[in-house]
């Protein structure tokens, strides 16, 4: 399937898939041998994806499995001319909550907006500023802030969330004329503890007998967090 | 004594395409219905028959229900299975001279046959009515799930979305079975902080939580993950046992990977030269999976032995016993820890049973009859039972705050949002506000445009299904899941400019409507934007 895939692309576009996938292949590789590197690449990305999905995942997986080849049959319908536009006509921000480390952010900023910053000589760029804010909606209080500097072509950002049990918002915003102007506010998201609010060796017996019998090994998630992680945001 | 919950989540997604004179992703539900579906219900049959006690809870989701009562697929299963006893016939022909061999593709008749005779003569083209019967006979609890089983964290900035979802949930469940579901199943199990307070207005008393959603809730609950808890809305959840589930999860120890049992993926669809398999795998000449699997997992190897269903069956009734007896055991202890009656939670995807672990259904009901048999002794420690009856007996034993979960890997929203996938939701949540911006421009619509509202609301809750997202994550049929991401997409859109620009045409609209004619009483109205009033209980 994926050998299918990659055959129908142009020799640029499967230039393009190999940067997006960190490889930087000679000068003089010709398409036969990209294709197969890139196969090979995409498969061993897939079977490591495999090998750390859980349990629950693994089973499901096999819900969708027909082919074991690495063939598709075609489907020729209408929606080979149908694509996505790459943004809307849009200022606006959301962000999504992964887990309690990390958190996605996607943007759309008006073609025109984005005209007019392209065209101006005193625009300076767009960043991200992440808020950690101490309450929700109605009773907003900025407890930290931190910037992420982006391109004017990105549209989608993965951040690291650095204080657990807080909520967090993003604004957009755009460095022009001197002044920064906020271009959209995310909604807000809470990030939990995503632990047991205390250590191994701080538990009594009893609690301790309890936890294994819990079975706190299987959890899909590191118990007591990582061994880094004190990020407590009380 | 304690108790023991088994739940099976049954799901697939919304895969019906009368557009093509075959499609190959229509066969996940077939597979599904011959090697999941049809044998539950023969187990349960069995049972029912020898008057063995049994109780589980099953959901069914929307999209899952609708395409075992759809008239369309139904025929589409006939010719399926038409077409795997001709091939059964042919390997009984081809298999004369080897015993071994001769003895699997007749049990392979012997299904396929079967199936047409249960599906023809005993469910007439329905075989929700079995699960309904058993239900009705107090064996089976059945709940349900969010309408088109969305991953509802990836959409909990849109509180009406997640009400249609739950909402629909519910109704669908009263289209298709005799009551009203009490329990609901959490797409993925999963959960973000304030989805309680939605769970209960839809009418839901339980749901089924992942077990890291209580244990790290607030406060910690006195009972660990083996009593239910109540939640600050007041719904009940139970969280799923991870301790006992490895004992069958586990592709590595658990039982379905013991090397007796029916190999997976071993098929005679890739084993057999294409000038005979050729007719029953894809017309396109591409091998497929066709349900003749005749080796057991034997080991890491490729020379697998002749699977013996004896061999196999023998051990179904040991792994039983040791279920029963590890669950006895377990309880035991944990009696001498937590407060509460224990309840061990064991939720499982049903097509585990069946699909993947071929004994799967043999082991169900050998566990009930070995638990049934202790029981008749004097001997038993583990009653089998079901989230409701649990509930009125015990109730919950405390409140505790759940916290955002699932049970994917790594326990959050990964799987359902990582660089394979994330692209979706920027057009996916677009169509959420675009739909919600059409129930403001026209709120009192009748006749053509209503009916093409509707379809524009059936779309995107159909693009926000769970498993698009999730085959992206898993890299299996990853064009297929974007091209119904797209076709969603694209049939919303349509809609969407026909609108703006007056020109809705009659026959496409038909065509959408015949094709996905998922809750046909839905009113695109619920797809609105929340007022400020009807969100701030949930803050």
């Amino acid at each position: 399937m994926i050998r299918t895939r990659l055959g129908e692309l142009s020799f640029e576009g499967l230039l393009l898939v190999a940067s997006r996938n960190g490889l930087e292949p000679d000068p003089d590789v010709d398409r036969d041998q990209l294709i197969g590197l890139l196969t090979d690449i995409i498969d061993e990305d897939r079977e490591e994806r495999e090998a750390v999905n859980s349990k629950t995942v693994r089973i499901q997986q096999k819900k969708f499995s027909v082919i074991h080849e690495d063939v598709e049959p075609s489907t020729e319908d209408l929606l080979d001319d149908f694509v996505l536009p790459a943004h809307y006509e849009i200022n606006r921000i959301t962000l999504m909550l992964r887990d309690p480390h990390w958190a996605y952010t996607y943007w759309d900023i008006s073609t025109a907006k984005a005209k007019e910053y392209q065209e101006s000589i005193r625009f300076d760029g767009i960043f991200l500023r992440v808020l950690q804010l101490d309450g929700s909606t109605d009773d907003l209080r900025i407890q930290d802030s931190f910037e992420i500097p982006v391109q004017i072509e990105d549209s989608s950002w993965y951040i690291y969330l650095p204080r657990l049990e807080s909520f967090y918002r993003i604004q957009l915003v755009a460095r022009n004329n001197h002044r920064r102007e906020l271009l959209a506010v995310s909604n807000e998201v809470y990030v939990p503890r995503g632990r047991l609010p205390f250590a191994p060796e701080s538990m009594d017996t009893d609690r301790m007998a309890l936890y294994e019998l819990c079975g706190l090994e299987y959890l899909e998630v590191p118990p007591f967090g990582d061994d880094h992680d004190e990020r407590s945001g009380s | 004594m304690g108790n023991s919950i088994l739940v099976l989540h049954s799901h697939l997604p919304l895969v019906r395409h009368p557009e093509h004179e075959s499609f190959l992703e229509e066969r996940w539900f077939f597979e599904a219905l011959s090697e999941t579906y049809l044998p539950l219900l023969r187990t349960f049959s069995r049972l029912e028959a020898d008057d063995v006690s049994f109780s589980l809870a099953m959901s069914f989701s929307p999209t899952l229900s609708f395409m075992l009562q759809d008239q369309f697929l139904m025929e589409r299963y006939a010719h399926y299975l038409e077409t795997n006893i001709e091939l059964a016939e042919r390997e009984l022909d081809r298999t004369a001279s080897n015993p071994q061999l001769h003895r699997l593709a007749g049990m392979y008749y012997d299904r396929y046959t079967g199936d047409r005779t249960d599906i023809v003569e005993t469910y007439n083209g329905n075989i929700l009515r079995g699960f309904d019967y058993f239900a009705k006979r107090g064996h089976l609890e059945l709940l349900t799930t969010a309408a088109t089983h969305a991953f509802l964290p990836n959409y909990r900035q849109y509180p009406e979305i997640i009400r249609a979802q739950l909402e629909l949930g519910t109704e669908s469940h009263q289209r298709y079975f005799s009551n009203k579901p009490r329990g609901l199943w959490l797409p993925e199990c999963g959960y973000y902080e304030g989805l309680d307070a939605l769970i209960a207005e839809a009418g839901y008393e339980y749901y089924i939580s992942a077990a890291h959603g209580v244990i790290f809730g607030e406060p910690q609950p006195a009972n660990g993950t083996y009593a239910p808890i109540r939640t600050p809305a007041g719904v009940a959840a139970f969280p799923r046992d991870v301790y006992t589930a490895t004992w069958v999860w586990s592709s590595e120890q658990g039982y379905p990977a013991n090397p007796v049992y029916r190999d997976f993926y071993r098929d005679i669809g890739h084993d057999l030269p294409l000038s005979y398999i050729g007719p029953y795998i894809h017309e396109d000449g591409i091998r497929i999976d066709t349900g003749f699997k005749y080796h057991a997992i034997t080991g890491d190897t490729n020379a697998k032995v002749v699977y013996d269903p004896d061999k196999a069956q023998e051990l179904v009734q040991q792994h039983a016993r040791e279920f029963v007896a590890r669950q006895a055991e377990h309880i035991q202890r944990l009696r001498e820890v937590i407060p509460a009656p224990p309840v061990i939670t064991s939720p499982y995807d049903t097509e585990l049973f069946g699909h993947w672990w071929f004994e799967g259904p043999q082991w169900i009901e050998e566990v009930f009859r070995v638990a049934d048999a202790l029981h008749r002794e004097g001997n038993g420690t583990v009653t089998f039972t079901t989230p409701s009856p649990y509930l009125k007996k015990h109730g919950t034993a405390e409140t505790v705050a759940p916290t955002f979960s699932s049970w994917g890997s790594r326990g959050y929203a990964e799987v359902w949002l990582d660089g394979t996938n994330d692209w979706v939701y920027r057009h996916t949540h677009q169509a959420i506000e675009r739909m919600a911006e059409l129930v403001a421009r026209f709120p009192d619509e009748s006749g053509l445009k209503e009916r093409a509202l509707n379809q524009a609301a059936r779309e995107v809750l159909l693009s926000l299904a769970s498993d698009w997202p999730f085959i992206m994550n898993a890299k299996t049929v990853v064009p297929y899941a974007e091209r119904r991401v797209k076709e969603h997409l694209l049939n919303f859109t349509r809609v969407y400019d026909a609108l703006s620009q007056r020109n809705m045409g009659t026959e496409w609209l038909t065509a959408v409507e015949k094709k996905h004619p998922l809750f046909p009483d839905f009113n695109y109205r619920r797809m609105k934007l929340p007022t400020v009033e009807n969100i701030k209980h949930l803050v």
